[in-house]
């Protein structure tokens, strides 16, 4: 599925029906888009050449990390990347993420590899793109071929003393909200739209299980019981 | 224009053998007219209430110890104008000879599905409306109160005066009256104003100085030693059943029950008389029948125990500072 940033999409006029969006990322959180639209755009590649995407979907905010590239300062130290045309970028913002739907776009017709874990070059339809890992190759040694991961070890070992919590956790975390019964949830609504301050008194509401009841005739079973009670009294009485 | 619900309950009053003299007048909402009664058309809601045990624990917790209800906790909270045609009686004020008068219950009653998650809930929404001027009293009212029963605890007579001032406050604004306040601290006992007096029982298990003794979530408490005792329903069993000498198994089954042991003081001891029921119960006789002779005796000799052993220390020994 292809998202577009809404912003985006306002400012080039998409328009499409609203169809509300549930999105599942990691660790299974899940982000509601409830004004998501579907729309059509069309994108041009670097080239000049056009493509139509079609049920793209608006999404409220895209919120994409910053991305700079230097093209020219990567060239110099890695020389294969000279060979295809690619622009530099100051702190872009991705709006539009293509998705498989229309992978013809982002697939690679040619691949233009340097040395092992360099970046790497490929060519699609909208033109050529810089892949891999230019943070991860400044640390490593020039005597030695071997490479340290960027991310430093206290922030691995915080993960790993979440990680074990989390496993230790595993089902045992408290609810976010107390689980309940459809009727208990119910009767807590009544009790909530029903109970009201009058002085220094309350006032509240029958849990009705539907409102308004039809009851049926009461009142003969009610004079029938009166009288059964006035019976019982006075053979008491007369003990 | 909808045709109100209307309802008519029949009514009768019970009377509560710890409570002589007392009647209670009941509606009862599960009566049926067609197959259908008041209580089939309610929710009874979810379980507000502070587990039992736990607010007995929470009064066991400290020196000062503490006690009163509210006083006619369900006739404290009205019904909406909507819903009363729900709630007709009819009255003739046991004058048999004329018609019946049609009333209106506007109050909670008793006997009703959903009065007690009714009550609980405004109780402790009148708390939680005050808990910024009251956090404590608030705290107290939602987290350690039975139904309509409070009880607590605190460290010093200061603390415990502070706290029963601003239950009672706070009660007082949601048109609750806390009644028969108790305390095994007689300075706090004093500072409560207007306290009206609980109804006292004569001690009958803590008998030597002849005390007088509280209950507290239904078990008896004696507040001048600070502990709890137990006392069977000695007054709906007859004597023969006591001394074995006329025993249908119906009434070792209301003897056996009517132990009210809820936080198992007695649990070592009661075990017996559940055994002794589980004996009756697989011999395969009929509940009016007589126990057999080797079940009486065993049966004999548990009355006995039971009249000796009738009272027990609090466990948590709430013991003077020094």
């Amino acid at each position: 599925m292809t998202l577009v940033d809404s912003v985006l999409a306002d400012k080039i006029g998409l328009c499409g029906p609203k169809d509300p969006l549930s999105l599942r990322w990691t660790d299974a959180s899940v982000q509601n888009e409830e004004n998501s639209r579907r729309v059509s755009l069309t994108i041009c590649g670097e080239n000049g050449e056009k493509f139509k995407i079609d049920n793209a979907r608006t999404v409220n905010k895209l919120n994409l990390p910053l991305q700079s590239v230097n093209v020219k300062k990567l060239q110099k130290r890695w020389t294969h990347l000279g060979m295809a045309p690619v622009s530099s970028l100051i702190g872009a913002q991705p709006k539009i993420l293509i998705g498989q739907d229309n992978c013809h776009l982002i697939i690679a017709r040619d691949v233009i590899e340097g040395p092992p874990n360099a970046p790497v070059l490929s060519n699609t339809k909208l033109g050529w793109v810089i892949h891999g890992n230019v943070q991860m190759y400044k640390q490593m040694s020039k005597d030695q071929p071997t490479f340290s991961t960027w991310s430093n070890s206290d922030e691995r070992l915080h993960e790993m003393v979440k990680e074990s919590f989390k496993t230790e956790s595993f089902g045992v975390n408290p609810p976010k909200k107390t689980l309940m019964s459809v009727e208990n949830e119910k009767a807590l609504q009544i009790l909530e739209k029903t109970t009201h301050r009058t002085g220094n008194k309350w006032e509240t509401g029958l849990l009705w299980r539907t409102d308004p009841s039809v009851l049926p005739e009461s009142k003969t079973m009610a004079i029938q019981r009166l009288k059964s009670v006035a019976t019982l009294t006075k053979s008491q009485q007369r003990k | 224009m909808r045709n109100p619900t209307r309802w008519h309950l029949p009514h009768f009053g019970v009377f509560n053998p710890n409570k002589p003299g007392k009647m209670r007048l009941v509606f009862e909402a599960a009566a049926k007219a067609h197959g259908v009664s008041l209580n089939d058309t309610m929710f009874s809601g979810p379980d507000l209430l502070t587990r039992l045990v736990t607010v007995l624990f929470k009064f066991q917790q400290r020196e000062i110890g503490f006690m009163g209800d509210i006083k006619e906790m369900f006739h404290c909270v009205t019904i909406r104008d909507k819903d009363l045609p729900a709630r007709r009686f009819l009255w003739r004020d046991l004058d048999t000879s004329r018609e019946t008068d049609v009333y209106q219950m506007e109050a909670m009653t008793f006997g009703s599905t959903s009065s007690p998650c009714s009550a609980q809930y405004v109780k402790n929404k009148n708390a939680s409306d005050f808990s910024h001027e009251f956090p404590e009293a608030a705290k107290a009212i939602k987290e350690r109160h039975y139904v309509d029963d409070y009880a607590d605890s605190c460290h010093t007579e200061n603390d415990a005066m502070k706290l029963i001032a601003d239950v009672i406050e706070l009660h007082g604004m949601g048109g609750f009256v806390i009644r028969n306040s108790t305390s095994n601290s007689k300075t706090v006992l004093k500072s409560i104003p207007n306290n009206l007096p609980a109804d006292q029982e004569e001690d009958v298990s803590l008998g030597e100085d002849s005390l007088k003794i509280e209950r507290v979530l239904g078990l008896k408490w004696n507040p001048n030693k600070n502990c709890f005792g137990f006392a069977l329903n000695f007054h709906r069993v007859p004597a023969a059943v006591i001394d074995g000498s006329k025993i249908p198994t119906k009434r070792v089954l209301t003897l056996v029950m009517s132990l009210y042991d809820p936080l198992g003081f007695l649990a070592n001891f009661t075990v017996t008389g559940k055994i002794i029921l589980q004996d009756i119960w697989r011999s395969g006789i009929g509940w009016d029948d007589q126990l057999s002779l080797a079940t009486r005796e065993k049966w004999t000799l548990w009355t006995m125990k039971i009249m000796i052993l009738l009272w027990t220390r609090s466990i948590f020994g709430r013991t003077q500072r020094q």
